[in-house]
């Protein structure tokens, strides 16, 4: 009964030990591969992205959290290919950066610590919030929240989401309408540039041919 | 020697105690739900895998998925259960929106495959969220105490913080479905748009090279050795 209750528990224990750190949604990073992440992001809004990087280890046979391992992050304004932040951070941590324009961004992570190389294999866990989390951590630290508390602060973040969300299409759907419009625009224009051109081969044509008989004598 | 004999024993209860508690504690200072929400760039003839971690039996794991841009917007998936079995492959998908059970402890992956594309790089908007069970009692027993009022009443609170996730979680739902959609008929746009361009100018030549062509044939018919035919 005492042997089957120690091996549970130490069959528990080693199951937490090569848990993620982090429930939630992770990948893989090999060597010096770069995953990249487009976020839709309005004009002067703060990013905040807690992760979790952890490193195969042959000798552990398992991820274990090395405090060597460098994690870098780049984030780009899309259209222009502006380099809006760019940090070397350790393998646990948050980063956050602030967009300057409204658009399309790209959040590339990769290791910075491997080579050309080396065979690194990193589990890196990603939470993206768009949003400050600064503000969790000074309500937090005014006492420990009830569940209710945390839910209806979960709740308020979802409608901050859906309001950001919002306006988001409510821009695209305008620059969507100006181009619906430029677009009939055009069809008549072009429609009628067709004509002009039509007309002029025809006008030119019955000049030729009508020099061409003449010179003939057939008219 | 009765002693001797408990020692061991007390040990072992103890590590299954300390294991038990911070595993119950794990449980309980976990959310009701926890959802990440990324967009990532799939290249031509790449294979992205994100992965989720079911600790728990009988866990639901909820799988979103929309191609925002890109080709003919469809992208490939693959979801595995952590002994490698397929849950879930789709080819050629829009877009999609599952709900799994978890029955085992491991690593779930969800993966998207762009093989079909030569150059076509699908931008794919995905959500995995990992639900725990909801608990029949989500309360503590201080917190019991701390919130001062009738049980009645946190129940009820419960129940209407349960029906607002829900409802906000589908107006979330509903946006993103409208936001493929939108960017769907941006695309369409803007290849009109570009279609009108091309074809009025190729008709445009075409229209000048059929009348040069025709003056050419009158020429021919009405000059050299055919003048005899006319």
């Amino acid at each position: 009964m005492a042997i089957n209750v120690t091996r549970w528990s130490i069959c528990l224990l080693v199951l937490l030990s090569i848990l993620p750190s982090v429930f939630g949604l992770y990948f893989y990073l090999e060597g010096s591969e770069q995953k990249c992440f487009t976020e839709e992001l309005p004009k002067e809004t703060m990013v905040t992205g807690e992760y979790t990087a952890e490193e195969w280890s042959e000798e552990h046979n398992k991820f274990i959290h090395n405090k060597e391992v460098g994690i870098e992050v780049i984030v780009d304004e899309l259209p222009s290919g502006n380099r809006i932040h760019s940090q070397k951070l350790s393998p646990k941590g948050q980063f956050k950066f602030t967009s300057a324009e409204s658009g399309q961004h790209a959040i590339c992570i990769f290791t910075s610590t491997a080579g050309w190389f080396s065979s690194t294999k990193i589990r890196l866990n990603l939470d993206l919030a768009i949003r400050d989390i600064m503000d969790d951590a000074t309500e937090a630290s005014e006492g420990t929240l009830s569940e209710l508390a945390q839910r209806v602060r979960d709740l308020n973040h979802k409608v901050g989401d859906i309001r950001r969300e919002q306006s988001y299409l409510r821009d695209h759907e305008r620059e969507f309408r100006d181009k619906s419009e430029a677009t009939n625009g055009h069809t008549v224009t072009w429609t009628i540039v067709q004509l002009v051109v039509l007309a002029i081969t025809c006008a030119w044509q019955m000049r030729h041919l009508r020099g061409f008989f003449e010179a003939r004598k057939m008219i | 020697m009765t002693r001797a004999r408990n020692m061991p024993s007390l040990v072992t209860t103890l590590l299954a105690v300390i294991t038990t508690a911070f595993f119950s504690w794990s449980l309980l200072v976990s959310s009701t739900a926890e959802a990440t929400a990324l967009t990532y760039n799939v290249g031509a003839h790449e294979r992205a895998c994100f992965y989720a971690w079911a600790d728990v039996p009988k866990k639901k794991l909820a799988f979103y998925f929309a191609v925002q841009s890109g080709g003919s917007f469809d992208i490939d998936v693959d979801v595995r259960d952590p002994n490698q079995k397929q849950m879930l492959s789709l080819e050629k998908e829009r877009q999609g929106d599952f709900v799994f059970t978890a029955n085992e402890i491991g690593e779930y992956s969800f993966c998207f495959s762009n093989d079909m594309s030569t150059f076509a790089e699908k931008v794919v908007d995905f959500e995995i969220t990992v639900e725990n069970e909801k608990r029949a009692s989500s309360l503590t027993q201080e917190e019991k105490d701390k919130s001062r009022g009738p049980q009645a009443q946190t129940d009820a609170m419960d129940e209407s913080l349960f029906r607002l996730t829900g409802e906000l979680a589908r107006i979330d739902r509903m946006q993103k479905h409208f936001r493929t959609r939108e960017n769907r008929n941006f695309s369409t746009v803007i290849s009109t748009e570009s279609r009108i361009f091309w074809f009025s100018l190729v008709e445009s030549g075409l229209i000048v090279a059929m009348a040069m062509v025709q003056v050419y044939v009158v020429r021919t018919f009405f000059s050299g050795s055919r003048r005899t035919h006319v």
